[in-house]
């Protein structure tokens, strides 16, 4: 089960909370006095970054010989790219990811209220994560990539 | 059904009453549609002014909310 504390109990001993979640465990805080009972989840990021590790990347390339292009799906984000060459596709697709992920963060009150962009988030988030331009890439894209 | 030109797309969009702004490396149209539902589509700048492939059409037309590309084509003429 879950350990819940409450916003009092959490500012009494937040060191001590925070301690409690970075052993693994994951801290319910809940504000006993809202109307609504809202609560908050505390957990290790890293523990987090493994979980959201179940959030893969299924990208589809392929290419098209009508316009002579290769063309990149990402569907877990509705972004597309298609390009004369596979390694531009590739840097478009990097650069969609990039900015709607920022886009998406920066309007989360928006994307939350939209039922199939509110799917995305942990997608997101993952991507969110990523401390650089090659992570994503290897985040995205994995070893797909180099099977093409 | 195939590609469709870039003009067209846009011009689709609009219909849609859908706006468009430059976000980054992309450009973002956006919007409620008739039913009230938000409709995201985003193009990488590059491909801007291109034709657009069968495949990715598609996928594009889903987005907008279109059931098939034979919608999609059906409202654009009963529209322009």
């Amino acid at each position: 089960m879950a350990t819940t504390v409450s916003i009092a109990d959490f500012r009494k001993d937040m060191r001590k909370v925070l301690e409690t979640a970075l052993t693994g465990r994951e801290i319910i805080c809940e504000n006993t006095k809202s109307r609504d009972r809202e609560k908050c989840s505390f957990i290790k990021t890293k523990l987090f970054q493994e979980i959201l590790k179940a959030y893969i990347f299924m990208p589809k390339i392929f290419y098209d010989k009508e316009t002579n292009t290769h063309n990149i799906h990402l569907d877990e984000l509705n972004l597309y790219a298609y390009a004369d060459t596979l390694p531009e596709a590739v840097e478009q697709i990097l650069d969609l990811a990039v900015d709607y992920t920022k886009d998406y963060i920066e309007r989360l009150e928006l994307f939350l209220n939209v039922p199939d962009r509110k799917e995305q988030y942990p997608y997101i988030l993952r991507l969110s994560h990523c401390a650089s331009r090659e992570e994503i890439k290897q985040t995205l894209l994995g070893n797909t990539y180099g099977n093409v | 059904m195939g590609t469709c030109s870039f003009k067209i797309f846009i011009k689709v969009c609009k219909m849609l009453g859908l706006t468009q702004r430059k976000a980054g490396n992309r450009f973002l149209w956006e919007g409620i549609d008739r039913k009230g539902n938000y409709r995201q589509v985003s193009l990488h700048v590059h491909a801007e002014g291109r034709d657009i492939p069968n495949g990715t059409f598609n996928k594009m037309v889903k987005d907008l909310g279109f059931a098939s590309e034979e919608d999609f084509f059906y409202f654009y003429h009963k529209n322009k």
